[in-house]
Order: structure tokens, then sequence, then C-alpha cells
């Protein structure tokens, strides 16, 4: 293995996104015109060739991990930050994901925003995500972590807000961009703590310096709010904002304003999961503190079953793909906080996977109905979007969880690592929550796809669309094999696979089947009717509709007391004691200028009247 | 005599811009461009021997003797962190040209003038090692600032150019007060009248008269940083200026306050501001929100970035006080980062009033439909006031925030919260200018000069924020001189 | 013969009525006469007190404001004269102008 030219490939792998996005923003600013055919090959070119490097680092890398640095960032007395990657199974699985569902999406992409009229901007802001991203999985220190980090939400608020002349799309922009930010200044403080504590942002040298400082000494000790533990929770709080977790989840609906296939990148495939990628990267410190463990699987659990819930209920078929994108990164924390580091990142590429499918084809969907979102204003559409209702089958079926698709493998992974860690109750709200998911799922299948046509399709999906759904389409039947790197890493020595009863696995399988059966009575058939009258379950519905009414709950309790604070201090109140010296010397000002009258007699009287008067005081003393 | 030479080009050049006047009402331009270059020639023999810098205090030192009976001396004198601050300032003296180019268009000779002589004298405050000079150039620098705001401004200027002077002009009192009183407790102890910074500098007052010294120079330069409770000024000033006025200001007049905490306050009075800091770092802590909570509720778009530097301040006093090596050197690029993203801001401001004619978030919106390069250059410098990282302002906060965390940990979180605010102030800015639905007509794009004059500050920050050693290392070179173990 | 102290009080009398005149009369011209009685009485203290204590100063001191009196008549009739041309009254609580 040639160790240079390793690290220039891996190098080119985020510069290669970030020239095109480069070259797509300046040109506009000096006016030089691009037209469209070359926009598209400059800005699907960089992301092809970076791919071919990440599948070049794949087959090259046959070291544990690979760290080189390319310079220094920032260097002040004992801080020392360079430019330096690291390449581990973890990462490499990462990249991989990231260019090549990205290098799909934006293939996509071309057919899909053909008729746009910003095309070039979208594939600027595109190739900008996608470097920043692969930038943040690279990064072998926390610092360009979170310059990637930052980096990921800024091209996540700017694509939200594509469609910029309406001010809804930029008010779930700034949502977005805000409700991050909060998670992330908590993950700039765990940051300070870190190199306050151990004296470096290095994540190889934290984890192992804290290893040191901070040893587990009882696996059983919980509730202990100890440094590790402060630490692990402020990361989380970064991570719990970027993955649209509890209780920063609820800019992840809002944020489908976007053009479909950014939510399809950013907001299911790869942005959304930068969470799990940090938690699993920092998996040595969290692994020293049992308490966050627990707090990261209880975030994930509750998550899982209250975005599942929510996507009961909803309309919008992006709203629906939305909320059970939460659900399912709310699998994966659960197995992060399970301990299950490579479950988790094994979920991840595979609900990378079909949930790319499901959106893409979502796309298509919305594409051929003339933007319309409501599955209810659909119908009987599969005779008429044959390759769509394929799509979106196959991505059903792997969302639910059915035999043999990838998503199967995954989540039997996370369901049987939770036995194995005696984490019953979580199994159950998982078990519950695969229940939900399923019947969701079909639900959503069905209502578009049968009973009766409520609208015809205007076009089907170009050609340039249709070749990235069926490669994501086969990846998300025959993706579920886990990469034995992400097996090796995360191994640890002691845990042998305890086997299951017979009886558990098959229960196991047989939730997902009953639910999609169930959902097929009930939507197909119609045979439980499909509304259900009754006002306090229309209540329910509607509590569920607004995803557990978080957003007014935060409207309530932190953005109106803000707005008014603001609005009470618009004047300044500062400003007032300067103000009132103003109107303290004016009003002696007017005092005194009575007494400047002009009128000569007056001024000699108050002469006379002073002369006589000290005069008087002067002899009497 | 190159520092002599810097200053006397800009006067020189100030007085040639006021008589090219008569040829042409476009010749004082191009006067202060002329001037502006040419005052770079005499510092090339630092700027080309930049990697050969020793440890050794001063670049440059140089001083002739000017009013002998008191033993002052026209004493000028250079080291790292005067040479990082007077380059910012030629730079933005170019950038606030260019913001002028057409907006100004009344007695452009009188406003050449005092546009030049305001950045002399700011110079020379960068420069000057005798506090009686030091003095001087501080007040040069104030009174050309006063008429261009009172004859040039917006509607309310009158009422603006007096709140600057007043409070300004009582910092410098104060400050005057404290120079005297220092040179005379000198005078009394060693019996050797001088006004020299490095003599004084060995001289070791007793607490509490160093006490009372050190407030009367902290309160002058913590009303032009400005810090609350004395920042009133600031978004008057700014709102009511011409726009190369507002780049000035915030580019150079404001760093003139941190620059005399770290040169005066900081390094002739260590223990005194080791004392007070705890109370200092609350206060800090507080502007930053206040500053932040402050800009989210204006509606006129220049008195929101007016707040939005209160904010950005806050950050440099907060790593003034932290008396650590990250917290100074983030004191530093946050001086300089916010010299060019706040300044670039109000360029930005100014282009959208020159086109519109107005500046209030209710009016606008939607500009990206009409001008998308303004508004794709806007949003950069929006989305660099926010922090983002790769950019100048992050190198700088997260450099004060980690030094100052190592020290008050509490009151740093609180100021972190200030990352928060800032991104929602920041976002308001891009929503409700450049997107949404447009309310106003059609507007000329940025023309090449535009182009270039956003362009050069925009490849600043990023070069700032992706490779600012060189700029740490010139800093270091100030602050190894610095009393670091007050402690 | 005159004791002292009808002297003062004459010359009391006579300064208050100047201060009277000032104060109270409104035409400029009278003003001007009420000053002239007003040096007028100190001229007379000036005399009685030098007669009193044998000491010719205060003689010598009449003199000078003789002369003073003179030239401030002079000098103060030809601004009055002015004034009156200008404003084509004496009024002084019309002639208000000089206020601040």
């Amino acid at each position: 293995m040639d160790i240079q030219y390793i690290s220039n490939l891996l190098l080119a792998v985020p510069l290669l996104p970030l020239f095109g996005a480069t070259v797509l923003i300046l040109a506009p600013l000096f006016s030089i015109q691009i037209p469209k055919l070359i926009v598209s090959v400059i800005a699907v070119g960089s992301i092809s060739l970076a791919a071919i490097c990440s599948i070049l680092l794949n087959i090259e890398l046959n070291e544990p991990s690979f760290n080189p640095v390319y310079g220094n960032w920032i260097q002040v007395d004992e801080l020392t930050i360079s430019f330096g990657l690291y390449l581990d199974a973890l990462s490499l699985v990462m990249i991989s994901i990231i260019t090549g569902v990205g290098f799909l999406i934006h293939l996509y992409s071309i057919g899909f925003m053909d008729k746009d009229k910003d095309f070039q901007r979208y594939f600027a802001y595109l190739n900008l995500f996608v470097a920043a991203m692969l930038i943040l999985v690279l990064a072998d220190n926390l610092l360009l972590l979170f310059l990637g980090w930052e980096g990921v939400g800024l091209c996540s608020y700017l694509l939200i807000g594509f469609w910029h002349e309406e001010t809804k799309n930029n008010l779930a922009a700034n949502k977005a961009f805000i409700m991050t930010r909060i998670g992330d200044t908590g993950m700039a403080i765990g940051m300070f703590l870190l190199f306050f504590q151990l004296g470096t942002l290095n994540i190889q040298q934290i984890q192992t310096s804290a290893a040191e400082l901070w040893p587990l000494v009882d696996v059983n000790q919980k509730y202990n709010l100890d440094m590790v533990t402060i630490c692990c929770l402020l990361l989380l709080a970064g991570a719990v904002g970027k993955s649209g977790q509890l209780p920063l989840q609820s800019w992840l609906p809002d944020a489908m304003a976007g053009p479909t296939p950014v939510s399809a990148l950013i907001h299911a495939a790869t942005m959304v999961t930068a969470g799990v990628y940090l938690i699993a990267r920092c998996h040595g410190l969290f692994e020293l503190s049992p308490f966050a463990m627990q707090c990261v699987a209880a975030v994930g659990a509750i998550t899982l079953f209250i975005a599942a819930s929510a996507a009961l209920v909803q309309n919008d078929v992006k709203r629906i793909l939305a909320y059970s994108t939460i659900s399912q990164i709310g699998y994966m924390f659960l197995a992060l906080g399970a301990g299950a580091f490579s479950a988790a990142v094994f979920h991840l590429m595979t609900h990378a996977f079909f949930k790319a499918l499901l959106f893409l084809s979502a796309g298509a969907l919305i594409y051929s109905m003339h933007h319309e979102h409501n599955i209810f204003r659909m119908g009987g559409l599969a005779k008429k979007l044959p390759v769509v209702w394929l799509c979106f089958f196959i991505g059903c079926a792997a969302l639910a969880s059915l035999p043999l698709m990838s998503g199967f493998w995954s989540k039997e992974l996370i369901l049987g690592k939770l036995l194995d860690q005696h984490m019953y109750g979580y199994w159950l709200i998982a078990i519950a929550g695969a229940f939900i998911t399923a019947f969701y799922s079909f639900r959503l299948f069905f209502v578009i796809f049968y009973g009766e046509t409520k609208k015809e399709p205007d076009s089907q999906p170009s050609r340039i669309m249709v070749i990235p759904l069926s490669i994501l389409g086969f990846l998300a039947i025959f993706g579920g094999i886990q990469p034995q790197g992400l097996i090796d890493m995360f191994s640890s020595p002691d845990s042998g696979q305890a086997s299951h009863s017979i009886a558990i696995v098959a229960f196991t399988i047989l939730v997902p089947i009953c639910a999609v059966v169930f959902s097929f009575f009930q939507f197909k058939k119609g045979v439980f009717g499909r509304i259900i009258q009754s006002s306090v379950l229309n209540q329910i519905h509607r509590f569920l509709l607004s995803g557990w009414a978080f957003d007014w709950f935060y409207q309530k309790i932190f953005i109106d007391p803000f707005i008014e604070l603001t609005r009470m201090n618009k004047s300044d109140v500062i400003d007032l004691f300067y103000k009132t010296i103003i109107g303290a010397s004016r009003m002696l000002h007017n005092f005194l200028s009575q007494f400047q009258n002009g009128q000569l007699r007056w001024y000699s009287t108050s002469l006379v009247l002073f002369s006589v008067i000290s005069l008087t005081f002067l002899l009497s003393r | 005599m190159i520092l002599m030479n810097l200053i006397l080009i800009l006067l020189v050049g100030g007085i040639a811009a006021w008589l090219c006047e008569s040829i042409s009402t476009n010749a004082p331009k191009w006067v202060a461009v002329f001037s502006l270059i040419v005052a770079l020639y005499p510092l090339r023999t630092v700027l080309f021997n930049l990697d050969a810098i020793t440890s050794d205090a001063w670049l440059i030192n140089e001083s002739i003797p000017w009013i002998s009976r008191f033993n002052i001396s026209f004493h000028l004198a250079i080291d790292g962190l005067s040479l990082l601050l007077v380059l910012l300032t030629l730079t933005m003296g170019m950038v606030a040209v260019l913001a002028a180019w057409k907006e100004i268009k009344q007695r452009t000779g009188f406003f050449y003038f005092n546009l030049l002589w305001s950045l002399a004298g700011v110079v020379g405050v960068f420069c000057a090692l005798d506090l009686f000079l030091f003095f001087v150039f501080w007040e040069v620098m104030l009174v050309p600032i006063y008429l261009l705001i009172a004859i040039w401004g917006y509607e309310n200027r009158r009422y603006a150019a007096m709140k600057f002077f007043l409070f300004t002009q009582a910092g410098g009192l104060l400050m005057l007060l404290s120079i005297c009183a220092f040179v005379l407790l000198h005078y009394q102890q060693s019996g050797e009248l001088t006004f020299n910074y490095l003599d004084l500098l060995q001289h070791k007052l007793s607490d509490q008269s160093a006490f009372w010294v050190m407030l009367g120079f902290f309160i002058a330069f913590a009303i032009k940083l400005p810090i609350v409770p004395f920042h009133n000024w600031l978004p008057d000033a700014h709102t009511q200026a011409p726009t190369a006025v507002s780049v000035i200001l915030a580019a150079v007049l404001l760093k003139t306050g941190g620059y005399g905490l770290i040169r005066f306050v900081l390094t002739i009075f260590p223990e005194a501001s080791y004392d007070i800091a705890p109370y200092v770092m609350a206060i800090a802590g507080f502007s930053v929100i206040y500053g932040a909570l402050m800009a989210f509720s204006q509606q006129d778009l220049k008195r929101l970035v007016a707040y939005s530097s209160v904010s950005h301040m806050g950050f440099v006093l907060l790593g003034c006080y932290a008396f650590t090596v990250q917290a100074w050197q983030g004191a530093v690029m946050q001086m300089l980062a916010h010299g060019i993203s706040t300044s670039a801001l109000f360029a930005l401001v100014g282009a959208i009033q020159y086109r519109y004619h107005t500046r209030s978030l209710k009016e606008l919106g939607g500009l990206w439909q009409t001008i998308p390069k303004l508004s794709a250059v806007g949003i950069f410098f929006v989305i660099a006031s926010l922090g983002m990282p790769g950019l100048g302002n992050f190198v700088a906060e997260f450099l004060v925030l980690i030094g100052s965390f190592t020290t008050y940990p509490k009151l740093t979180v609180v100021a972190t919260s200030g990352l928060i605010l800032a991104a929602i102030y920041s976002l308001v800015i891009a929503q409700k200018t450049f997107f949404g639905p447009l309310k106003l007509g059609n507007a000329i794009d940025l023309d090449n000069r535009e182009v270039l004059m956003m362009s050069s500050m925009a490849v600043l920050l990023i070069w700032m924020g992706l490779h600012p050693q060189p700029l740490i290392d010139l800093a270091q070179q100030t602050l190894n001189n610095f009393p670091l173990g007050v402690q | 013969m005159i004791t002292e102290g009808s002297l003062f009080f004459f010359s009391i009398a006579l300064f208050c009525i100047g201060v009277f005149g000032v104060l109270v009369r409104r035409n400029l011209l009278f003003i001007l006469i009420s000053i002239e009685i007003m040096l007028n009485a100190v001229a007379v203290l000036f005399v009685a007190a030098s007669s009193i204590h044998n000491n010719s100063d205060g003689q010598i001191m009449y003199l000078l404001i003789l002369t003073l009196a003179a030239s401030e008549v002079a000098v103060g009739l030809g601004l009055v004269i002015q004034m009156y041309r200008r404003s084509k009254t004496l009024d002084v609580d019309q002639l208000s102008s000089m206020k601040g």
C-alpha cells in the first residue's frame, strides 16, 4: 500500500465536490453563463469521481485505520488543530454511502430539476453539501468535524429554503437551522469541556486519554453525573439536534419544504444520520459512561415511538416519510445506546438505501402528479405508474423490514442485540415501533396505488430518473450485508452472540407481516371503515397529526416569551438612562434661560438685589 | 521614519483631496485611493520580511523629541498586533472609499479629507507609544468622524453625531485624566516627567491608585468598543452615518477600543485588571447576549447590524479578560474578522439603500429575485456573522470561548448561547431581506467595483477561517511580551 | 454747619434716587440721566469724606469722576442716538433683542 497514493486519494474525496461547488458558485458572480449540460457534467462528474475514489479506497485500505495530516489549521499554545483525515471501517462505510447515494441522487436530480430556473444554484448547494458531509465523516478532530457539521447544516438550510419566493419555505429553513444550532451549541460546549479536561480535540486521543483519566469502575453505576457523562451528554445534544431526535426533532418534518431529492439525500440518507455517526465515532467515550448510554437509548426509544405514531396519521407523503426517518434514526440511537454500534451503522446503511429509494420514488410520484402531496387525493396508480409502484413496494417492504429485504437484517440485528443486553422494555417499544412502521408504510402503499383513481398522472418519470431508482431498488433488496470491517471494528472480545429461542425470532418476523396484513384489510379492502367518527379519536388524530404538539409547546414556552421580551425592549432600556440625562440638562437649560430675557431693567434689578443681599450678608457677619 | 511617513502620506493625501475638488468632483476619490495605496509603500520592508520576525518586541521603533519641556516625544512603533491593525485600517479604508464611490456627490473634497484624516488618526493610535501622542491621535480620529456623520449623514444625523461625539469625548476626558494622574504619580515617585509608554510600563503603582487609573482607561476603551451599558452611541451613529463611515466605524474605530485594552489596560495594570476580571467577564457575557437580543428586535437593517456589532465586540472583551493565550488570540482574531464581516454587511446595506432608498426590514424582501449577486454576497456575510466554521469569525469565537472556558466555565457557557441568538438574528436578515416574495421593484445588480470590493472581503474571511496561522503568529509576537504570569 | 450724617444721608438718598430711576424708567435717556445721578452721588460722598478726613485724595477722585462722567455721557448719548435711528424707540422693554 502506497501511503502517498492513498492519502492523495483520500484528500480528493472531499475536495472534488468542493471544487464543483466552487466553480458553480463563482461563475454567476462574475457573470459567466454555463450551459445546463456543463453544469450537470461538473456536478455529477465531481461526485462520480469522488465515488470512484472511495471505491478505490475500499479496495486499497488494508489496515485498520489510516490517518494522514495535510497541514495545520490553528495552533495556539497547547491547542493544536490540524487538517487531518481519519479513515477506518466506519468512515469508509460512511463515505461509500455518501458518495454512492449522493451520486445516484445527483443523477436523479438532473431529471427532476430539469425545468427549474435555478438549476445551477441547486447543484452548487448539493455539491457543497456532499463536500461538507465528507469532511464531517473523515475529520480526525472534533473541530474539523464541526466544520463539516455546520457546513451540512448550512447547505440543509439553503436547500430547504431553495424555493425562496415562498415565506413558508424560508421559515422552515430558519427553523431547521436554529433548532440544529441549539444542539450544535451544546456540542461546542462539549468540545470546550473535552479540551479543558483532556487538552486535545483529536478524536482518537480523546478516547484513549479519557479511558485513562476516567476509567470505567462499575458497569452498573447509573445516574451519576461525572465529567465523562457531562461530556457525552453535551455531544449527544449535538447529535440529537442534527439527527432530529427528541427534543429537537420538530424541524425535520418541516424540512420537507425543499426539493424532494434533497429530502432524500440530506434529510433521510446522510445528514440526519450524522448524529449516529458522531456517537459511533466517539464510542470509546460513550462506553465509559453507562448513564450516557442509557440516555442515548432512552432518546432513541421514545423518539422512535412518538415519530412512528405521528407517521400513522399524516396525509402528506413526504411528511410520512420524514416521520418514518425520525423513527428509524430512533432505532439507530437505541442500538447505539445498547452498545450495538455496528448494528446501528448497519441500519444506517440499509436505511440510506431504502429511504433514498422511497423519497426518490415519492419525488417521481409528485413529479407525475402535478406536485400533489396529499395521499388521499391519489389512488389506483398501480397500473398507471408501474415503475413507481414497484419502487414503492420495494421501499415499503424494506422499511417494514419484511423478511429477506435489507431493512430486515439490520432491524433483526438491533432487536437481537437488545435482548442480549437484557433491555426488555426497550425491546417491547422497538417491537411496537416495528408493528406501527409496517402498518403505516403499507397504508401509504395501499392508499396511493389502490382504490379508485382520483387524479390522472400527466407524465412518466424520465429515464435519467429511473436509472438511480432501479439501482437503489436493487440495493434496498440485497444491500443487507453487514460490512465485515464494521464487525471487526466494534466487536468486543467477550460478546458472543447469544442464541435466542425460535419462538422469539419467529415473533419478531411475524409482527411486521401481521401489520401488513392488517393494513391490507384496513386500506385496500376497507374492512374496518376508513374513518372512525368519534370526538376523542378525532382529538387523538389531531394530536398525532401535529407530531405530538411539540411545535405548539415550543411556541408557547420559548418563542412567544422570546419575541415578547425582545419586542418590549425594542428601543433599548439602557438608552433611557442617557435620555434622562439629556432631559434633565434640557430642563435645567429651560429653567435658567428664563433669566436671560433681554430686559435691561430686569438685569439691573437683579444686579441691585444681589448687591444688596451680598452686602448685607458681608456686613452682618 | 517609516510610520511617520505613513501617517504623513494620509494627512497630505487628505489635504490634496480637498484641494483637488476644484479640478473635478471625481478627483478627490482618486486621490484618496492613490494615497491609500501609496501609504502601503513605507511598510514594504516589514511586509516583505515577515518570516524574519524575531521575538524582539518592536518591528519598527522610531522617536523624535516633540515638546521637550514636558518630555513628550513623537514616539511611534509597531509590533505584530499593531501591524495587523494598521493593515486592517488601510484595507478597510480602501473599502470605505469604494463604498462611498457613487454615494457621495456633494462636497467630495471635504469628505475624503475627513476620511483620510480620521484614518491617519487611527493609524496613529495604533502606532503611538507616547501617551500624550496617543491622546492627540485619539482626538484626531474622532473629530473628522463627527463631521462626516453630521454633514453627510441621513435624516437624523445631527442627533447621532452629537451623541457619538459626547460619548467618545466623555471617554476621552476620563482617559486624559488617567494619563495625567499616571504621569504625575510617576513623577512624584521617580522625579522624572515622562509620557513614554515603555518607561511607564516599568513603573508600578500602588494598588489603590492603579485601580483608579486603570478604571479611567478601561471606561474610555469600553465606550469605544462598545460594551453594554456604554453602547448607545453605536446604533445611532451607524444608522445615520453614510455607508463609508459605517464601514470605517465598524472596521477600525471600534478596534481602537480593543487595542487600547490590550496595549494599555492589560499590559500596564495586569494585577488591577486581573482583580476586576470576573466583573468584566460578566459584563462581556451580558453584552454578547444583550446585543444579540436587541439586534433581533430591530426593524432598521443598519441598526440590526450595529447591535450585532455590540454582541460581537462582547467576545473581544471576553477574550481580553480571560487571561489565557487562546482567548487573547481569539480577541485579536475577532477584531480582524468582525472588522471585515460587519463592514461588509454595512457596505451591503449601503448598496441596498442606494438602490431602494430604504433600510426597513418591513419594506424590503425578495431581493434575490431581482439582484441575485448582491443577495448571494449578502447571504455569505450573514453566514459569516453567525459564526460559520471555515470563516474568520468562527476561528475567533472558537478561540475566545475555548480560552475563556478554562478560567470562567459558567460565564463561557452563557456567552456560547450567544451563538444561537446570532443564528436567529442573522437568519432574520437573510429571510426578510433576500428571501420571500418581492416587495419592491427591480434594481441593478452589483457592478464590477462592488463585486471586487465584496469578493476581496469574502476571500479575506475565508483565508482567515482556513489558514489563520500567519495572523496568529504575528499577534503571538505581541502576546509573548505580555505579563502572563499574573495568576 | 452741615453734619457728617446729613451729608451721608444726602449722598445715599441721591444714589437711591438714581438706582430707582434706572430700575423704573423705560426711556433709555432717563436711564442714562439716572446713572449720571448715581455717579454724582458717589462724587458728593468723595468730597464730603475728603473734607471730614482733611485729605485731598477725595477731591482728586471727584475730578476723575467728573471726566469719566463726561466721556460716558458723550459715548452713551452717541449710542442712544444710533439706537434711536435704528429702532425708532428708546423704550428698553422693547429693545430686548439681546436675550439668549
